[in-house]
């Protein structure tokens, strides 16, 4: 049986590992993706540390990876995915684990070219080429980052420990408004003030302020699901793909899973979660699962250096 | 010995001997990783980085 993968990340890489260790399913993972496997959480403290590459793409083997690919449609009736410059490929399951991109505020959008985001190991490494330039001049890098969500407040943690001058531009009151409470908030605050981290509240921007303060602004305003090529194939989308809790779109051959699927009317963007659904989709393919989806119990990690904070969170609502 | 560090090759979680203060072979066989839930034998001794 031939399965077709659209994406690398954890749950792309896990679905398809755990299919391919049975022998008559034939894997093939499609991605844009070129440095192989790695894990996206970890992004954020790309500048402190190291982000490593968990596993290149040939290790994954047996299953196949077209690497640096990019989809260009779904043929729903003929079963075939269509790769730009490249073979089309035929699938009796398709499995769409696109993930997603960092969403842009409406407002922002036309500044696009003038501000970076954190949503891949290329964006790491672009970042850190412009910290370097900024070294090189003798200078301590300056940044802006807009958002003061999960990234926001990671990334900021993590530039801050490598040296950076940091200043965040928050939309709301109060620092991760949507993982802490008050008092949690408050304690982040208080943490990162110590440290000489800038917090500017209810900041909601219309426009990017005087850049040239900064060796870079970061915009770190959430999660946008890739959608588009289920959309363009004629299958439901809201926030999400839309899928049942047996993680399956309307059409009987396609999938969605990772980041990507919204089950219910919600997502479940955290590691946890989206290792349970992959591993969940892969026994149930082989004919393996009692019961559909049913999301674990999961703690997802606040990864601040110094500052204790793990938290209970629901799933993300659209 | 000196203390290790061990990452998960499922989500990249560390897990730092020197952070925790429990030994790799003193974790129960059925520790799992905090942040995704792999199993112990997911995890690979660190070793150098590769970007």
């Amino acid at each position: 049986m031939r399965v077709v993968v659209i994406g690398s990340g954890l749950a792309g890489v896990t679905v398809a590992e755990t299919l391919a260790k049975h022998e008559h399913f034939q894997v093939h993972i499609v991605t844009a993706e070129t440095h192989g496997y790695y894990s996206r959480p970890r992004l954020s403290h790309g500048f402190s540390g190291d982000v490593r590459v968990l596993k290149s793409f040939a290790e994954l083997a047996p299953v196949r990876v077209s690497a640096g690919a990019w989809v260009e449609g779904i043929d729903r009736k003929k079963r075939v995915v269509k790769v730009q410059d490249g073979e089309p490929l035929h699938y009796d399951i398709l499995i769409l684990a696109t993930g997603s991109a960092a969403r842009i505020p409406p407002a922002l959008a036309p500044f696009r070219p003038q501000f970076f985001t954190l949503n891949s190991l290329d964006d790491v490494l672009t970042l850190r080429r412009r910290r370097q330039r900024a070294l090189d001049q003798g200078r301590r890098p300056r940044w802006a980052i807009i958002g003061g969500g999960l990234i926001g407040c990671e990334l900021a943690s993590d530039l801050d420990k490598a040296g950076d001058a940091v200043t965040i531009f928050h939309r709301e009151a109060r620092l991760l408004e949507l993982v802490f409470d008050e008092r949690e908030s408050q304690a982040l605050h208080e943490h990162f003030a110590a440290r000489g981290i800038e917090m500017r509240y209810n900041q909601d921007l219309q426009e990017l302020f005087p850049r040239a303060l900064y060796d870079g602004v970061i915009v770190s305003a959430g999660f946008a699901p890739r959608v588009e090529l289920a959309r363009d194939a004629g299958l439901a989308t809201a926030r999400g793909i839309v899928v049942d809790p047996w993680l399956r779109t309307a059409d009987p051959a396609i999938y969605a899973v990772g980041d990507v699927a919204e089950i219910e009317g919600r997502l479940y963007p955290f590691v946890s979660p989206i290792r349970s659904q992959a591993l969940w989709l892969a026994a149930h393919l082989a004919g393996q699962s009692k019961g559909p989806w049913a999301p674990p119990a999961f703690t997802p990690i606040v990864k601040i250096h110094g500052f204790a904070g793990r938290r209970q969170a629901a799933a993300a609502r659209p | 010995m000196p203390f290790r560090k061990f990452t998960c090759q499922i989500c990249g979680h560390v897990y730092d001997e020197a952070v925790a203060g429990v030994r790799w072979e003193d974790l129960p066989q059925d520790w799992v990783c905090p942040e995704c839930g792999a199993a112990k034998a997911d995890f690979k001794a660190e070793e150098c980085a590769l970007s």
